[in-house]
């Protein structure tokens, strides 16, 4: 797919392999050396988070890839984002899921629209990663008793909701709790999901900036895991919890849309994640493949193993063409398009900010006339039909991604055998860690659910689909 | 009920409470136990006489076979399959020696350690890279080749050795301690630790590596059966899309599948074990803890975040199930073997 890409945009093939090889230079210098030991502390302090290595990122400016130019990112898309995480997945994991998990968080604010925000949160964050005092976002979406059904807008209408934000003068009261939310528990900003009225979670679901230390906001549990340790998934508690009604996503009621588009361009992202997992399976086979002998042959000079690797490298491949399909549909006719109209980057790349923040631009960027101009230039730039063919993609890219990762750690535990079940040979922890991406971001059975639910039968099965 | 099922009835009985007396406690919730509990559990079950359960009553054991063994061991695999294999893994070496060896039945109190590879072929005896449920002081079976490349089993006492062992951490199965072979395979061998050479070793492996497998398999019918029942609670209590999710008919769908694998398992064991050939015990072994692998993976699934968490205990069981899939040997080499043996007969 890459390939295809050098050939056919050479320029936009070397921006994001520029950014593939800087996540392998990071991931090989120094991911990959303290993955172990990483993994290990997590597991007997689950609440660790290593900021030495998020530090050391810093200057790879991976957090800020997705934030706006004009607010001090890279502007970049999914695309760019997927390759840096299967990158950083072939290494550790966990650690990459930091990375993925905040990348979640500021999607929920970029793909808002809502230049408010841009211009403090987002930019706050670019600054910091410039500075090497990286901060950290996160998503609050799922509930204790409702975990895909927040996540489709079909069973959210039914769905067990616990947390509200109930309107109050000057914004809204939070009350409520999310669960195994990544990042949750070291997030300055986390964007959470919430309705305004319970009743009616379809028509008032909503989404707002929180800030660490906001009165009436607290971490929870830290979730002790299988896997991913070293990205912390804790709970978050709401008790009247104030949130100015500045805090707010662009409008009231548009929470099931931005999930939507939030989860068409993340879902990618996490086939990426898996994808790297099963590929650091398969190099880590290759390399003990190569040096054991096993009946007085390498075990590489096998026949059964040279398929067993075959396969896996098959599926790997596979799942790549499947989250590199998803992005670029979601770079090239999703949500991304808007911000490559050419008003949209005379506003958020050109336009110096002090124009963008002042009282009155404010005024106008946040009114409920700008906000609904907004939404309805994204109705006409989206077509329909690509809406529902984004969610597919990502959907298969996500599922396809998250079987292989399993299927393919399993297979490597076979060939190495007994011994692979070692933790210093990291296929266990790639084992532990896989089985997340068949989970989150929506379980795949819920992701199937959506394959068929958004225009398989009339669009999917063809070469349109 | 015949006298067969009476007897394996009353070893389950026995299980049953054993488990809920010493193990329960310590698993629920699960992580709870450390080495302090597993010496006292170890202890009790030797007590109980969990390690002679398989030798004859010359030898002091209770006179059962490989199938009553099977069952102690799928039974207590319903409340932890760490700790059904600790048990299960000594009995299966004690009975495997007690054939050749009748003083090896004594020496209880400590777990017998194991140092034997995991082979392509029956005669492959050089590739032990580590020893495992060995503990400091105790004795080590070791299978491995003499200076004339001839099969030679030993056992050696840890205490001897120049070095002490190195132990490592694994994916799953955490009572059964994992060391680094290395020293072992510097340690000088007296002629007196020497128990069987040439034919009578590669016996001697295969009857182990026998008996392990049917544990292994035994233990994953156990462990599987448990992670259904886990899921099938969940998914009658777990509400989404308007409805508890075992109404839902994909979800019927994978946990009739989950049944249907869990229901032949015992049936499996037991049958291979009554046989106890090497072939017949890998396949079992193969198709059992493949099964359970599929099994506790989907209930994991089915619980979803929950699922991925410790304090429910699943993803315990979907890493020992990968274990049980290594375990002696990993089902890969088990097909190798048995398609050696098929390939053997036939020719």
């Amino acid at each position: 797919m890459l390939s295809l890409i050098r050939k056919l945009a050479p320029d936009r093939h070397a921006v994001l392999d520029d950014w593939r090889v800087k996540a392998k230079e990071f991931a090989d210098h120094h991911l990959r050396p303290r993955a172990l030991e990483i993994d290990k502390r997590c597991k007997a302090d689950p609440t660790y988070i290593d900021w030495d290595l998020l530090k050391a990122a810093a200057p790879y400016g991976f957090l800020s890839t997705l934030v706006p130019k004009g607010m001090g990112g890279a502007g970049e898309g999914c695309t760019a984002l997927a390759l840096v995480m299967e990158e950083l997945c072939v290494a550790c994991p966990g650690i990459a899921n930091i990375f993925g998990a905040h990348g979640l968080g500021v999607s929920a604010i970029l793909l808002g629209f809502d230049v408010y925000h841009y211009d403090r949160v987002l930019k706050e964050m670019a600054e910091a990663e410039r500075k090497g005092a990286p901060i950290i976002f996160a998503a609050a979406i799922t509930e204790p008793l409702a975990g895909s059904d927040v996540e489709d807008a079909e069973f959210l209408r039914t769905a067990r909701l616990i947390t509200e934000a109930t309107p109050v003068p000057g914004g809204y009261r939070l009350n409520g709790r999310k669960v195994f939310i990544s990042n949750g528990s070291v997030a300055e900003i986390t964007a959470v999901v919430a309705p305004t009225d319970k009743r009616r979670p379809v028509e008032t679901q909503s989404a707002f900036v929180v800030r660490k230390g906001t009165p009436g906001f607290s971490v929870g549990r830290v979730e002790e895991k299988m896997g991913m340790k070293a990205c912390p998934a804790a709970e978050l508690i709401f008790e009247d919890c104030f949130i100015p009604k500045e805090n707010i996503i662009g409008q009231e009621g548009q929470g099931v849309r931005l999930t939507e588009l939030v989860l068409g361009g993340s879902r990618a992202p996490v086939g990426a994640v898996a994808t790297g997992i099963a590929r650091g399976a398969l190099e880590r086979t290759i390399e003990f493949a190569k040096n054991k002998k096993l009946g007085g042959k390498r075990l590489l000079d096998q026949q059964w193993v040279q398929i067993k690797l075959a396969e896996m490298g098959r599926k790997i491949q596979l799942a790549r063409q499947a989250y590199l399909v998803s992005a670029l549909t979601f770079d090239l006719f999703g949500a991304p398009k808007l911000m490559q109209n050419p008003a949209a980057r005379l506003l958020l790349d050109v336009m110096p900010a002090p124009l963008r923040t002042n009282a009155m631009a404010n005024g106008v960027i946040r009114s409920d006339t700008t906000q609904s101009m907004m939404a309805s230039v994204l109705d006409r730039l989206l077509d329909e039909k690509d809406a529902r063919r984004i969610q597919r993609h990502a959907s298969m890219a996500k599922v396809s991604g998250g079987d292989t990762a399993v299927e393919v750690t399993y297979e490597a535990l076979q060939i190495v055998g007994l011994e692979g079940s070692l933790q210093r040979y990291e296929l266990e922890k790639l084992y532990r860690d896989a089985k997340l991406t068949q989970i989150y971001e929506g379980t795949n059975q819920l992701n199937r659910h959506n394959i068929y639910s958004n225009g398989f039968l009339e669009e999917g099965m063809g070469h349109q689909g | 009920m015949t006298s067969a099922q009476e007897q394996r009835e009353q070893v389950r009985d026995m299980a049953t409470r054993f488990a809920q007396q010493h193990i329960a406690p310590l698993v629920d919730p699960p992580g709870a136990d450390g080495d302090a509990s597993k010496k006292a559990v170890f202890e009790a079950g030797l007590e109980t006489g969990f390690d002679r359960i398989a030798l004859s009553e010359d030898a002091g054991g209770f006179g059962f076979g490989m199938p009553e063994l099977c069952t102690l061991v799928e039974s207590l695999a319903e409340t932890s399959a760490s700790y059904a294999m600790l048990f299960g893994v000594e009995a299966a070496a004690r009975s495997a020696l007690a054939n050749h060896l009748p003083a090896a039945g004594e020496g209880r109190g400590l777990p017998l350690g194991l140092a034997i590879g995991e082979p392509v072929s029956k005669c492959d005896f050089d590739h032990t890279t580590f020893v495992f449920n060995a503990v400091s002081g105790g004795d080590v079976l070791r299978l491995s080749k003499d200076g004339d490349g001839a099969a030679v089993v030993t056992l050696l006492n840890l205490a001897e050795l120049i070095r002490p062992i190195v132990w490592e951490k694994s994916l799953g199965l955490e009572l059964l301690s994992f060391g680094h072979l290395e020293v072992l395979e510097h340690s000088p061998v007296a002629a007196s630790k020497v128990i069987a050479t040439g034919q009578q070793a590669i016996e001697l492996y295969g009857s182990l590596l026998a008996r392990l497998s049917l544990v292994s398999a035994a233990c994953a019918a156990g462990l599987e059966n448990m992670a259904y029942r886990k899921a099938l609670a969940y998914a009658s209590e777990r509400y989404q899309g308007g409805k508890e999710i075992i109404d839902h008919t994909h979800l019927r769908t994978v946990l009739g599948a989950m049944a249907a694998n869990c229901t032949v398992g015992s049936s499996v064991v037991l049958g291979a074990a009554a046989d106890l050939s090497l072939r017949h015990a890998l396949a079992a072994k193969i198709s059992v803890t493949e099964s359970c692998v599929r099994v506790c993976t989907d209930a994991v699934q089915i619980l979803g975040g929950y699922g991925y968490m410790k304090d429910y205990g699943l993803e315990e069981k979907m890493r020992d199930a990968a274990m049980l899939a290594l375990f002696p040997l990993s089902n890969s080499r088990a097909e190798l073997l048995i398609a050696a043996a098929d390939r053997d007969s036939f020719s």
